[in-house]
């Protein structure tokens, strides 16, 4: 009799702890907002983060979620434009979804970036360059997982260092990237006592390239520096190949050869050399994991897009693990400085302007098992990453 | 190095006017500023593309147009004639509208890719043009422009519904009075308008990429030849489409900052000197 009563109050005390117990375990579920462009130019791009970041949250979720927390998930269209992005991501985080990941242009990014402690939310930038985000308006909430300006412009000065052509001329998209683009390039060359016959700037949204075309023909150079993106890229790559400057004249391109871009220039883009953000043959343990993963869903392999967006929700995640919390503010800390495994090896997230400290990579478009697309030819160390901009301040 | 500028002006100049003569017509007979134009050139394009991709170029550049042209006469007939005694910016909108359903369909069908159609392959190589290799295919565009040009000139001027099209715009009421079916009159004008806008997008396929946002593109230029042009004027868009080309093109080389501003100026200027644009002496 006494024995049934002690184990009728043990089984009281075990009920009751119960609730206690599955809290102590922390189970309030990771909540993502996934903003990205279902709509504008960037559409395309936009389209390629949100599958990644789905796969990302249904691997996640497979596996038992991070720490035994599910991940759910909101997405919003932010239409491609600062004012929509803005809007869409203080809707998903003042509804919990706080933990903010997809745009692709920088002026998104600034626009949100300010915003975070207000709402409550942290940021995973996965497709925007500019140095400004973790420049002057870097902000402790805000992490890049991808490549800056900055860092690609560092690898061009080492890597042109190599170039044996004895001419060159640049074309750029007539904004502030393409400029710096251009200037860097023209920079690097000409330390190596070689010539850059003229520069030329497309403005944004050119349809018409022959113009251009034209004059680039006309510098009889040896080889031309493109530094132009999306459509326009696509156009221009479209029209040399046209009037026969392409494959005579050799191409290097400044994130030319993105995967979307080789589909959908046919053979132009072959044997074209560029700066890549990744291709799948990057020899780690988790990017051989990703690569198979995706495979096996998709039936074909990652892009570079889709990789880095993977790769930027892979960080969150881990910053959620190493916080044991899902709350932006404990993410946020757990990251600075961390020490992180991801698809590119183990890399850094810089403390002093929480840019996480990647390798980067020059790339050639070749047929590769009966696909083109742009294969790693040099890899360039973490360290070629410039120091930390004096501006910003956290 | 002035030949293949002038060269490449005049190639984007008959692009205009293949684009804008469909949106003059329109507005002539029907009095609707169309901004669905551009959407209609994207469709135009991407049923090129779909074409191409199952039979040929050549294929695509008939059945494109025709589909289109059957899309403009649903269009005249559901859209257009039922909304002719409403208020015109009842009417901008509804065609504001037309080109949101539009880009969402494309971006439905064939996805928010960017897709590329491949320069056919009789036109696939260079011809020497005083000294300067061009690529034969833009030569094909010029040809196909100034045959769109002068068909439409000619038909105008001298067949019996080009007399009826020029009354009709003139005045609607006095030409159906005289037994013109204007109502049927304008569907054919709009299908014919509609086409035209598709046969731009076929034709430009090949040097440009296709996406849901190429519309854009085209838009505003369009708009700016047939206000330069004067509203619902044939010749005057012709002339405005050329004028733009060339600015344009020269424009790029030779003052490389103020190329996006040309157009604009060149509008702005116009509309001083002439403020119902070249042709626009009506009211």
């Amino acid at each position: 009799m006494k024995k049934t009563f002690t184990r009728g109050i043990l089984a009281a005390a075990l009920c009751a702890a119960l609730p206690f117990a599955a809290m102590a375990k922390n189970t309030d579920p990771v909540r993502v907002g996934l903003v990205s462009s279902k709509s504008g130019v960037f559409a395309q791009q936009g389209e390629e983060v949100i599958r990644a970041v789905q796969f990302a949250i249904e691997e996640a979720n497979a596996r038992g979620g991070i720490d035994g927390r599910k991940v759910e998930v909101s997405e919003a269209d932010d239409e491609g434009t600062p004012d929509a992005g803005r809007r869409a991501a203080e809707k998903l985080a003042r509804d919990g979804y706080n933990l903010l990941i997809g745009p692709i242009p920088s002026s998104i990014s600034l626009a949100l970036a300010p915003n975070l402690e207000r709402w409550d939310a942290a940021y995973f930038v996965v497709a925007s360059k500019s140095d400004k985000i973790t420049g002057d308006t870097c902000k402790p909430r805000a992490f890049r997982t991808n490549h800056s300006d900055a860092m690609d412009i560092a690898m061009i000065g080492e890597w042109a260092k190599n170039f044996k052509e004895k001419t060159y001329a640049s074309i750029a998209a007539d904004y502030v990237w393409g400029h710096d683009s251009s200037e860097s390039f023209a920079k690097a060359v000409k330390a190596q006592g070689k010539e850059v016959k003229i520069q030329l700037y497309a403005p944004m949204g050119t349809k018409d390239f022959s113009p251009y075309i034209a004059q680039l023909k006309d510098a009889g150079v040896d080889a031309i520096w493109v530094a132009e993106i999306g459509r326009d890229a696509i156009a221009f790559v479209k029209q040399a190949q046209e009037f026969g400057l392409v494959p005579k004249t050799r191409l290097i391109g400044h994130a030319l050869i993105q995967n979307f871009m080789v589909a959908a220039t046919e053979n132009a883009l072959e044997g074209t050399q560029g700066t890549t953000a990744y291709t799948p043959d990057i020899d780690t343990p988790r990017n051989k994991a990703f690569v198979a993963a995706w495979q096996s869903k998709f039936s074909r392999l990652p892009t570079d897009n889709e990789a880095q967006a993977y790769n930027g929700a892979q960080v969150m995640f881990e910053g959620v693990r190493k916080a044991g919390s899902a709350k932006p503010a404990d993410v946020a800390a757990a990251l600075k400085g961390a020490s992180i495994d991801t698809i590119y090896g183990t890399v850094t997230m810089r403390a002093a302007d929480n840019q996480l400290v990647l390798p980067n990579f020059v790339a050639r478009v070749k047929p590769m098992d009966g696909t083109l697309r742009p294969v790693i030819e040099q890899t360039f160390a973490p360290n070629l990453t410039p120091a930390p901009s004096a501006l910003c301040k956290m | 190095m002035l030949t293949i500028n002038l060269f490449n002006g005049l190639v984007y100049g008959t692009l205009l006017i293949v684009m804008c003569s469909g949106l003059a017509l329109i507005y002539g007979l029907r009095r609707v500023v169309n901004f669905a134009h551009g959407s209609l050139y994207m469709l135009g394009a991407y049923i090129g593309y779909s074409v191409a991709a199952h039979a040929d170029f050549w294929v695509a550049l008939f059945v494109a147009p025709a589909v289109m042209a059957a899309i403009g006469v649903v269009l005249d007939r559901y859209g257009f004639r039922l909304l002719q005694d409403r208020d015109p910016l009842t009417v901008v909108l509804v065609t504001f509208g037309l080109l949101l359903v539009i880009e969402d369909f494309v971006q439905t069908v064939w996805g928010k890719s960017n897709l590329s159609l491949a320069t056919p392959d009789a036109l696939n190589f260079a011809v020497n043009l005083f000294g300067t290799q061009v690529p034969a295919y833009r030569i094909g565009v010029i040809v196909v422009g100034a045959a769109v040009a002068l068909g439409l000139s000619l038909w105008l001027r001298f067949s019996r519904y080009g007399l009826f099209v020029r009354a009709a715009s003139t005045d609607p009421t006095t030409t159906s009075m005289q037994g013109v079916n204007t109502d049927a009159l304008s569907a054919g004008v709009v299908g014919l308008g509609t086409a035209l806008a598709g046969l731009a997008g076929v034709v430009s396929a090949p040097f440009m990429s296709l996406s849901p946002s190429m519309s854009a593109d085209v838009i505003i230029d369009s708009f700016v030849v047939v206000v330069i042009g004067g509203l619902g004027s044939l010749a005057g868009a012709f002339i405005a489409a050329m004028v733009l080309g060339m600015v344009q093109a020269v424009g790029a080389v030779y003052l490389p900052d103020a190329s996006v501003l040309l157009p604009f100026v060149l509008m702005v200027a116009i509309l001083i000197w002439r403020p119902a644009g070249f042709a626009g002496s009506r009211t």
